[in-house]
């Protein structure tokens, strides 16, 4: 049994080995940065409530992504965030190029936006993005396939391969 | 990895102090709150929800015993293989049981699971669909638009997955540079082979035919698909919403094209100047229901004029 202070400690350094990823990763679903912050805070709730045990740090990370997806699959489908509109995100504070891409990369369909992210940025394998997406190896391969397509016919060769 | 300009890009956004000390604190205090108030008490208001819930549950159960059993001509592999003598793994009933969950609470996801039927095993993968596109989406972001006959299908492997290699020759263009008589190639997911092949051309262990040993010939047909769809076969009659995919077959150099949403963006001729989507289907026969999103080609082109 963890005191206090030690649970503390133990949640404070999950948390901020994981909040890039996780905060980026919800940003990548809901496009809107206080969405995912709180979309984020809801995942380390669970973390806290659930505490889990892992053999390895991968397999922990692993979970944290699978609910953060499923979260934003949550949030995205509840009864709120159909009737609000949130407002377009201020990306001036980036170089011109980055903005432009992420622009590009966030106004692709969920299905292709999601595998590009995890696959670009997070570096998961299909296989692993299957698992935390909850989809068959070759639906992502095709979305993830599809997904360069269309940033191809926008952005040319630039992207990434 | 290297010389990656999106994860440059994704690193420099900013979250600014989103997870400091006092939020962690706050985090933790919220979850234990969750934990530790959580009375057993169901509230008034909710019962009329528990109630809603216990009709559906108790429609979900009636219904097919009214109706009483379907599609008497499928049989699953379950059971085929036990006709024939083999023996099914207690893996095989867990992955029953899910599909059939699958099937009963998802209202846009088809879940057929595998089945063999006349010899030919069908397999379908489910894809958890997002939201589909609507006929006027599906008009807006289709670069070409043509009605026309399957001429060739081929299976085609890459890098584990079996895809389908068909050309259809244009029967009406509604949108794009098409012209009646082309050829189009188009490629889609999913396929028909063989086990044996199957087997042979792919790596990956898991498949659903693999919960059943080795035992299931290699000369049995293999189809598969994906929801319920599968793909094009020779004399097709089809009204496709196809973009261009070219590079997507290593082996295949030109245009290529595929249809939008993988199955959303092809519809089956049904009748006279009517085309439909067909009904998602354990097997790869082309039938409609009254659900059948359909249109004829007037309304079509009324649709195209009208995105312009």
């Amino acid at each position: 049994m963890k005191s206090p202070a030690d649970l503390n400690e133990a949640i404070s350094i999950i948390v901020h080995t994981y909040s890039t990823s996780v905060l980026r990763f919800a940003y990548s679903y809901v496009k809107n940065r206080s969405d995912a912050e709180d979309i984020a805070q809801d995942v380390f709730i669970t973390y806290i409530q659930k505490a889990p045990d892992f053999d390895h740090e991968m397999q922990r990370k692993a979970w944290i992504m699978s609910v953060t997806s499923n979260k934003c699959k949550d949030y995205l489908k509840s009864s709120w965030k159909k009737r609000v509109t949130s407002m377009p995100e201020n990306l001036g504070y980036l170089p011109r190029e980055e903005s432009t891409l992420i622009s590009y990369v966030y106004s692709l369909d969920e299905k292709y936006r999601i595998p590009i992210h995890l696959y670009y940025f997070e570096g998961y394998s299909v296989e692993e993005i299957a698992r935390i997406t909850g989809n068959k190896s070759a639906t992502v391969a095709t979305w993830l396939s599809r997904g360069r397509a269309l940033l191809k016919t926008k952005i040319g060769d630039d992207f990434c391969e | 990895m290297n010389n990656n300009p999106y994860k440059s890009a994704v690193e420099h956004l900013k979250f600014d102090e989103a997870f400091d000390e006092q939020t962690i604190a706050l985090m933790l205090a919220a979850a234990q709150k969750k934990k530790t108030i959580r009375p057993f008490r169901i509230p008034r208001s909710s019962w009329r929800y528990i109630a809603a819930a216990a009709v559906i549950i108790l429609l979900f159960i009636a219904v097919p015993l009214i109706r009483g059993p379907q599609n008497t001509n499928e049989t699953t592999v379950a059971a085929a293989m036990t006709a024939a003598g083999y023996e099914t793994t207690a893996q095989s009933d867990v992955t029953s049981n899910e599909t059939t969950a699958l099937t009963t609470l998802s209202t846009d996801v088809y879940s057929p699971g595998t089945v063999i039927e006349d010899g030919t095993m069908y397999v379908s993968s489910t894809t958890s669909r997002m939201t589909p596109r609507s006929m006027n989406e599906l008009v807006n972001v289709a670069d070409n638009i043509f009605t026309g006959l399957c001429v060739s299908s081929e299976p085609v492997f890459q890098n584990d997955f079996l895809y389908t290699l068909s050309e259809v020759q244009v029967t009406a263009v509604f949108k794009g540079a098409f012209q009646v008589g082309d050829i189009v190639p188009v490629v889609e997911m999913g396929g028909r082979t063989t086990v044996g092949e199957y087997r042979k051309e792919t790596t990956v262990i898991v498949k659903d035919f693999d919960h059943y040993d080795d035992s299931i010939p290699a000369d049995t047909n293999y189809v598969e698909g994906m929801d319920g769809f599968f793909p094009l076969k020779v004399d097709d009659n089809v009204l496709l919403f196809a973009g261009d995919t070219s590079g997507f077959l290593n082996d295949f150099t030109g245009p290529l094209y595929d249809t939008y949403g993988d199955y959303e963006g092809k519809m089956y001729f049904r009748n006279e100047n009517v085309y439909a989507r067909n009904t998602p289907s354990n097997t790869d026969q082309i039938t409609f229901d009254d659900k059948s999103s359909s249109i004829s080609l007037d309304e079509l082109k009324l649709l195209i004029e009208d995105s312009k």
